[in-house]
This record gives C-alpha cells, sequence and structure tokens, in this order.
C-alpha cells in the first residue's frame, strides 16, 4: 500500500503564525512611529490618548496639543503609508502571479509610470483630487492594455519574455511621457511640485480624506482578488493550463488586471511613484508563507504595509529633513533584492 | 462512455493541420496517437480540451457534444496532462493535485472537503504520499509527471488526454508513467496519449492511430495498425516488428528501423 498522503485544508494554527506576527511588528511600528518626530510624545501619552478616543471621552486640555500632533498629522500620514505599501504589495504579487514571472511589478511593466503620467496630466490641468484618480487609474490600465495587445501581436502565445520586455517597451514610453510634460509645463512652480510628487512623498498626502481614498480603493483591490485566490493558484502552470482546468481565463485575466491596476493607480495618485515594494515584498512573502495566493496575500500586504512604515518612519525620524519616500524604497530595496534572488533562486529558476 | 472523434478538422488561424480524422476512445482503451512531426498530434488533443477551434466534424462523449459542455464540464470529463508541467513558483505538491479540482470551484468558489479528499485519493492512486509537502519545483523529471498525472486523475475524469507523457524522461521513469496509465486504464479509464515512440504504443497500448501527413489516418487495434507496412510507410523508412518470450513468459513486441539508415519501404 502506498504511504497515505496529507492533504488537509491549510488552517490551524501553524497558518496564522506569520500573519500574526506581521500585524504585531505593524503595531509596534505604528506605536513607536506615532510617540517618535519633530516634538515626542510618550508612548504613555499615545496610548492614553488613543484609549480616551477609543472610549471617546473628553481630553485634557494638557494633551489637547498632543491629540492634533497625533491625530491630525502622525496618524493619517502612518495610516497612509501602511495603505500604500498593503496596496502596492498586493498589486505587484497579483501581477507576479498574472505573468507567471517572479520579477514583474507595477513599476517595472509601466503601470506605476502610466498612472503617473495621468495624474501628472491632470495637475497640469488643475483637476480635483477624484479625476487625478481618474486619470491615473486609466492611464495605468491603458499602459497594461498596451503591454497585453503589443505582446499578443508579436507572439500569439503571449510568453513571458514577450510580455516582460513590451513591459519594459511601455514603461520607457510613460517614462518619456512623463518627461515630456514636465518638459512642456512653463510654470515653474507646478514643475517643482510635479517633480517632488512623482518621486514620492507622504508629507502633504497625510490627511483623513486621503486615508479614506485609500482604504476604500484598498478594499476594491484586494477583495476579488482574496475571493478568486484558488483560481489564480490554477493561472500559475500557463494560461493554456488554466484553460484546460476549466478556469474561465478571461474573466480572471481581466479581474486581476483591473485590482491590480486599481491598487497601483490609488498608490501614485495619493503619493506619487514609490517604487521596489511591489516587486521585493511579494518575493520575501513568498519565502515565508509560499506562494498559495490565499496565504500569499496576507502576507504581502502586512509586509508590504510595514515596510512602507519602516520606511516612513526613516524618513520623518531618523533621516535629515523630508527625503522622498521612493528614494528610500529603492535604496533600501535594491540590496533587499539582491538577497532575495540568492534566497529564492533555487525556487523558480 | 466513449470519447468520438467523428470526421475532425482543426488547425491554428484558417491553417488546416488534422482533417477528416477519426477514432474511438472507450473504458479501458489506452489509445496512442502516432505519426511523424507536424502530423497535428498535440494539436488533436488540444481541440478536445477544447484549445482549438474546429473547422469541421464533431468530438463527443456519451452522445453529447463537448462544444454543448461548456469550459468546466469539458474539463471535468477529460483530465489533461500537458507535456511538461511547470511553474515558476514552489506550489508544494499536495497544492499543486489540488489544482486538479479548479473546474469544480467556478472563479470564486474554494475547495471543501470532498476536493480535498479526492486530490488525496489521486495522489495516493499514484503512490505520491512521501512527495506531497515537497515543493513542485525541486522534483526530478518523472516525479513531476507522475505529480501531473494525479493532478488530472483529481478532477475525476472519464478520460486521461496526455501529451507525450514520457518524453524528457529517463528510461525506468518511462516504464514508471506507463505502467501508471495501464493500471488507470485497467481501473476503467480511457487513456488518449500521444507518442514518438511505436513501442510504447506495441507495449502498452490497447488501440492506435496513425496520423500521416495528407492521407487519412489509420486507426484500430493495436496488432492491427502497427504492422511493419503501415509504420514503414507512415514514418518513410523501412520498419521491422519483432516479438520475443520475456522470462516470465509473456510475448512482447518491439520495433527496429531495419534498413541501413534512409531507405525507403513499402
Amino acid at each position: 500500500m502506498p504511504e497515505h498522503s496529507e492533504t488537509k485544508r491549510p488552517r490551524g494554527p501553524r497558518g496564522l503564525v506569520v500573519p500574526a506576527a506581521l500585524t504585531a511588528a505593524v503595531l509596534l511600528t505604528m506605536a513607536l512611529s506615532l510617540s517618535r518626530g519633530r516634538q515626542e510624545i510618550p508612548l504613555e501619552t499615545v496610548a492614553r490618548l488613543v484609549w480616551l478616543k477609543i472610549v471617546s471621552a473628553e481630553i485634557p486640555p494638557d494633551l489637547r496639543q498632543a491629540e492634533t500632533i497625533l491625530f491630525f498629522i502622525r496618524l493619517p500620514r502612518i495610516a497612509l503609508s501602511f495603505l500604500v505599501g498593503a496596496s502596492l504589495s498586493v498589486s505587484g504579487a497579483a501581477f507576479q502571479a498574472l505573468f507567471r514571472n517572479p520579477l514583474v511589478a507595477p513599476d517595472i511593466l509601466g503601470v506605476s509610470g502610466g498612472a503617473g503620467v495621468g495624474a501628472t496630466l491632470a495637475i497640469m490641468l488643475g483637476c480635483g483630487s477624484a479625476l487625478l484618480h481618474l486619470a491615473a487609474f486609466s492611464c495605468g490600465l491603458g499602459a497594461v492594455a498596451l503591454i497585453l495587445a503589443a505582446a499578443r501581436l508579436l507572439d500569439k502565445n503571449s510568453s513571458l519574455l514577450v510580455l516582460l520586455l513590451t513591459g519594459m517597451v511601455v514603461s520607457s514610453l510613460f517614462s518619456a511621457l512623463g518627461s515630456l510634460l514636465k518638459y512642456l509645463s512653463s510654470d515653474e512652480l507646478v514643475l517643482t511640485s510635479m517633480v517632488l510628487w512623482l518621486m514620492g512623498s507622504f508629507a502633504h498626502a497625510g490627511s483623513w480624506p486621503n486615508v479614506g481614498l485609500a482604504s476604500l480603493a484598498a478594499v476594491l483591490g484586494v477583495v476579488p482578488l482574496l475571493l478568486a485566490r484558488w483560481s489564480v493558484d490554477a493561472l500559475a502552470f500557463g494560461e493554456e493550463d488554466a484553460r484546460a482546468l476549466g478556469v474561465d481565463h478571461r474573466r480572471l485575466r481581466l479581474l486581476l488586471v483591473v485590482c491590480a491596476t486599481l491598487l497601483t493607480a490609488s498608490s501614485v495618485a495619493l503619493c506619487g511613484l514609490v517604487g521596489w515594494v511591489g516587486l521585493i515584498v511579494p518575493h520575501l512573502a513568498r519565502l515565508l508563507v509560499g506562494p498559495n495566493f490565499g496565504r500569499l496575500l496576507p502576507a504581502a500586504a502586512l509586509g508590504g504595509g510595514w515596510f512602507m512604515l519602516l520606511a516612513d518612519f526613516l524618513i520623518r525620524v531618523v533621516l535629515p529633513g523630508e527625503m522622498p519616500v521612493g528614494v528610500v524604497t529603492a535604496l533600501v530595496g535594491a540590496p533587499i533584492f539582491v538577497y532575495v534572488l540568492g534566497a529564492g533562486r533555487n525556487k523558480w529558476s | 462512455m466513449e470519447l468520438i472523434f467523428h470526421n475532425v478538422a482543426c488547425g491554428y488561424g484558417g491553417r488546416t493541420v488534422v482533417e477528416g480524422f477519426g477514432c474511438v476512445v472507450g473504458p479501458g482503451d489506452v489509445t496512442c496517437l502516432l505519426g511523424p512531426n507536424g502530423a497535428g498530434k498535440t494539436t488533436l488533443l488540444k481541440a478536445a480540451l477544447g484549445l482549438v477551434p474546429l473547422t469541421a466534424g464533431r468530438i463527443a462523449a456519451g452522445g453529447r457534444d463537448l462544444a454543448d459542455l461548456g469550459r468546466a464540464g469539458r474539463a471535468r470529463l477529460l483530465g489533461h496532462v500537458p507535456q511538461g508541467l511547470s511553474t515558476p513558483f514552489a506550489y508544494k505538491v499536495s497544492d499543486v493535485v489540488l489544482t486538479g479540482r479548479t473546474s469544480r470551484l467556478g472563479l470564486t468558489g474554494r475547495p471543501g472537503a470532498a476536493d480535498y479528499e479526492a486530490a488525496r485519493k489521486a495522489a495516493d492512486e499514484l503512490g505520491l504520499g512521501p512527495l506531497m509537502g515537497r515543493p513542485f519545483t525541486e522534483l526530478s523529471g518523472g516525479e513531476r509527471q507522475l505529480v501531473s498525472v494525479a493532478r488530472a486523475l483529481a478532477r475525476e475524469p472519464a478520460f486521461l488526454v496526455m501529451d507525450e507523457p514520457t518524453s524528457s524522461l529517463d528510461f525506468a521513469n518511462q516504464a514508471r508513467v506507463m505502467q501508471a496509465v495501464r493500471r488507470l486504464a485497467a481501473r476503467g479509464l480511457g487513456v488518449l496519449l500521444t507518442t514518438h515512440s511505436p513501442d510504447q504504443a506495441l507495449a502498452s497500448g490497447t488501440r492506435a492511430v496513425l496520423m500521416r501527413p495528407g492521407r487519412p489516418s489509420l486507426e484500430g487495434p493495436v496488432a492491427e495498425v502497427l504492422t511493419p507496412e503501415n509504420l514503414s510507410r507512415t514514418y518513410g523508412l523501412e520498419v521491422g516488428v519483432f516479438s520475443c518470450r520475456g522470462p516470465d513468459g509473456l510475448e512482447r513486441k518491439f520495433c527496429r528501423p531495419v534498413s541501413g539508415g534512409g531507405g525507403r519501404g513499402g
């Protein structure tokens, strides 16, 4: 008799260790980040104020100033950085599943660049927040559509190499369009703010309405991905194989593209271009919990959020001035990526 | 239930690769599709799986046209073993086998107890127990192929459709995979496979189809179809079919090219 195999549901305490540890790390970093800054607020005071807010009690007058700093300056910024990190990371995980390639990410594929061009255009034309979001989303979607169409034109089977190459072409195309827009912008002030914004920043974006927008986009983008997690796993062996497995691949692909693009575009519209998160965090998450999409998503979301919290903490507390967050993620991300390449090599080469 | 190809023509983008093809796969059959490169063996399998459109004829199972079954219905009927299943991600073997159940889940479904049970049974059937916790990407080619067969079985199909199941496997693994195929057929599954080796068809097949470019295909029991004359004509070189008795007393057949090189037979 063959030895009996174990095919159990991936439930139980073992599957929860990584998400629980990441959640703890996120909360700890948030608390630390709330207490530190230009003006230090002791952790006890942070805890007391949070408690008073939760039970909606009267805030004593001597804590009013700390309350303003915490709840109107630091907390929205911290919440936003978490949401943006989580969104970019989940978006990266979704694109990697769609392209069956661990080396793609929204910034490499030109989705971020496309969304950036849309947002830049909206800024130039003086559009409001809603239009800016719409422009970022539609240009990001346009970038993905362009990649898929060009790849299909070149190669009927849309092989990975062709997809990746067309992604790089589209990426540099949109980067050129972005430069063109900057060149065409005659107003020095608009140009400066555009350039700074494109480098990525939470400094001006950290407001409660923006946190609301980012949460909405995160829910709209992540929930369908979570629901379709088992079908996404079936995609891992190729599109033709997925079709033979009975997957409605057209609908699944559409779902992945729309959700992933929405997540990236909303991040770009709120905080500019922040690279590397969507590439390295899904990798690290995969090393921790394996490639199953249902387990990968929570780990990637929490990990991405945590990564961004740490980057923002560095910017606010450790580094002088207000460095663009895109610069920090790249400086930190590049060496991590080299490490991940080495650690994961035997798993997907 | 029988899988019936009736006067099938199919191809890619307006180019017809296969024409006037007919064959029947019944329960317990191991039907081997043979033919030179480019004869359309893989294209025909893809047509059965709904990956390549038919330009004429029909493919039916149990009296129903496969085209009417829909994507999921067809996937439940035909267990597909693709050529060289691979993925860049280190999925565990148990997860890979479980993906075989996808056709029963729908876009947003999740596997239930019955799905885990079917995957477990399929894995046990192929003796994959010790491999279940290992990453698929770290398995040998032979192990991967057995996992691929288990994955096809997990959907509890009536037929197995296998594209060159032993290509790129070493000698022992070829034997292991074909042994599993024979066992599954003996259990009542209908198997349709493509192969480049007439020896494999002689050893494991019950029926054979010789696909000959530009000429109608030949179909029937292995002993009737895989004769020296038919093989010589199909492959364009002289082939002899031999048989001898092994130490277990069973007669085995095999074939070899018998001309000194490129001589044309028949």
